[in-house]
C-alpha cells in the first residue's frame, strides 16, 4: 500500500507540477489584477443606439442635401429601399452580435438573413443593369452626377465611425465576418440614402457610381479586418 | 459529472462571471480554477502536444480576462469562453504552422519527442474504442475517478474535492486503475 502510494505520488506530482506551475502563476496574476468593470452594452441597446444615430444623422443631412421623398410612391424605388435598408439593418444586427465572443453556430445563424438579402439585391441590380445596357441605354445619362461617390461617403461616415467604435470596444472572435457585416450594413444604408439624394435613376449609373465604389472600398478593407477589429 | 449536475455546474459559471465582472476576486478565483481543467479537456483531443494545450489555455485565460466586460449576464458563460478558447487555438496553430513551415522533422525525432497518446489518430480509433470497452470492466467508482483525472484533466486535488475524498486516496485509485488497464491491454 505504502509502495503504491509513493509511486503514485511521485508520478502524479511530477506530471502535475510541470503542467500547472505556469498556469498557477498566471491565475494568481489575473486574480490580483481584477478590477470591477462596467459590462459592455447589450446587443439590443447597441442596436437601438445605432438605429437612432442613423435616423438623426439622416434627418440632419436632409437639411443640407435635398431628398426625393416623393419617390417612395414608386414600386421599383420601394424595392430598392426595402432591399438596401433591409441589408443595412440585418447586417447591423449580425455585426453587433459578432462584436462579442460567440460560437460558430450562432455566428452562422446571424449572417444568414443579410447574406440572402445581399444575394437577392445583387441579382436584382445585375438584372436591371443588364437590361438597361442591352436596350434603350442613354450613355450620357450614365456618366452624369459623378459626385455620387462623395455624397455616399458623407452618408456613411457617421454610421461607419459608430459601428467601428462599437466593434473596437468589443472582443470579436470572428473579425473577418464582423468586418463583412459592417461593410454590408454601412453600404446598404449609404446606397439607400443615395437613391433618395441622387436624381439619376439610370440602373447603369446606380450600379457603377452608387454600388461599385462601396463594394471596392469595402472589399479591400476586409483584408485589414484582423488589424482593425482584433481586440481580443 | 453527468446530466443535471453538469448543467448546474456550468450554470454556476454564469453567476461567478457576473460576480467577477463586479470585481469579486473570490468568485473569479473559483471560476479560473474550474476553467483550467475544462479548457484542458476541450483541447486534449485537438492539439498534439501537452505544452501547446497549456499555451492555448494561458492565452485563452488572458483573452477572457481582457474581454470579461463583453460577457452578457444571463447568457451562457461556457459558450462565451469556449468561443474564445477555439479562437485562441486557431490563432496559436496558425503561428505554430507559420513557424514550422520551413522546418522538417525526421521520423526518429518524432518518436523521440514522445507524441501525445491522447491525440486521436484516425487509424487508431479502434484502439481507443478498445480502451473504452476495457474501462467498462473497472468498478464504477474507480472508473469515475480515472475519467475525471486522466481524461477530463482535473488535478487530484480537484477530484478529491469533488468526490469528498482525500487527495492521496484519489491518486492511489487512479494509479491502480492505470495499472489494471495496462494489464488488461497486455
Amino acid at each position: 500500500m505504502t509502495n503504491d502510494n509513493d509511486i503514485a505520488d511521485k508520478e502524479n506530482e511530477a506530471l502535475e507540477h510541470n503542467r500547472s506551475a505556469r498556469l498557477d502563476v498566471l491565475s494568481k496574476h489575473l486574480i490580483d489584477s481584477l478590477q470591477p468593470r462596467r459590462p459592455y452594452y447589450a446587443a439590443v441597446t447597441r442596436f437601438s443606439i445605432s438605429i437612432a444615430v442613423c435616423a438623426v444623422y439622416l434627418l440632419l443631412l436632409n437639411l443640407f442635401m435635398p431628398m426625393r421623398t416623393s419617390m417612395i410612391n414608386e414600386d421599383m424605388f420601394q424595392v430598392d429601399i426595402v432591399l438596401s435598408w433591409g441589408i443595412g439593418i440585418s447586417a447591423l444586427y449580425a455585426a453587433l452580435a459578432l462584436m462579442v465572443p460567440c460560437d460558430t453556430k450562432e455566428a452562422v445563424k446571424r449572417i444568414i438573413l443579410p447574406s440572402v438579402l445581399a444575394v437577392v439585391f445583387l441579382a436584382w441590380t445585375f438584372l436591371r443593369t443588364y437590361n438597361d445596357l442591352a436596350h434603350e441605354h442613354n450613355y450620357m445619362m450614365m456618366y452624369s452626377f459623378k459626385h455620387c461617390f462623395w455624397d455616399g461617403l458623407i452618408f456613411i461616415i457617421a454610421p461607419m465611425v459608430l459601428f467601428i467604435e462599437f466593434a473596437r470596444r468589443g472582443a470579436s472572435t470572428a473579425p473577418t465576418l464582423l468586418h463583412i457585416m459592417i461593410v454590408l450594413s454601412v453600404s446598404g444604408f449609404g446606397w439607400g440614402c443615395l437613391r433618395f439624394s441622387c436624381a439619376n435613376d439610370e440602373p447603369a449609373h446606380v450600379f457603377i457610381f452608387h454600388f461599385m465604389p462601396f463594394v471596392a472600398t469595402g472589399g479591400l478593407s476586409v483584408f485589414f479586418s484582423r488589424f482593425l477589429f482584433r481586440s481580443i | 459529472m453527468i446530466g443535471e449536475e453538469q448543467k448546474a455546474f456550468y450554470k454556476n459559471w454564469n453567476t461567478l462571471a457576473a460576480a467577477a465582472q463586479a470585481g469579486d476576486k473570490r468568485a473569479y478565483s473559483t471560476l479560473i480554477e474550474q476553467l483550467i481543467p475544462f479548457a484542458r479537456s476541450v483541447l486534449a483531443g485537438k492539439l498534439a502536444e501537452l505544452d501547446w494545450i497549456d499555451d492555448v489555455v494561458q492565452d485563452a485565460l488572458i483573452s477572457a480576462h481582457k474581454a470579461l466586460p463583453t460577457y452578457q449576464v444571463g447568457r451562457s458563460f461556457k459558450a462565451w469562453f469556449t468561443a474564445i478558447l477555439y479562437y485562441r487555438k486557431t490563432d496559436y496553430l496558425r503561428k505554430v504552422y507559420a513557424r514550422k513551415n520551413h522546418q522538417t522533422s525526421s521520423f526518429d525525432e518524432l518518436i523521440e519527442k514522445n507524441m501525445d497518446p491522447d491525440v486521436t489518430i484516425p487509424t487508431h480509433i479502434a484502439e481507443y474504442d478498445h480502451v473504452e470497452k476495457l474501462l467498462e470492466q473497472i468498478p464504477q467508482k474507480q472508473r469515475d475517478l480515472f475519467i475525471l483525472a486522466r481524461i477530463e484533466g482535473y488535478t487530484a486535488k480537484e477530484v478529491a474535492n469533488m468526490k469528498n475524498m482525500s487527495e492521496s486516496a484519489v491518486k492511489v485509485s487512479v494509479h491502480r486503475t492505470s495499472k489494471k488497464l495496462k494489464e488488461l491491454l497486455s
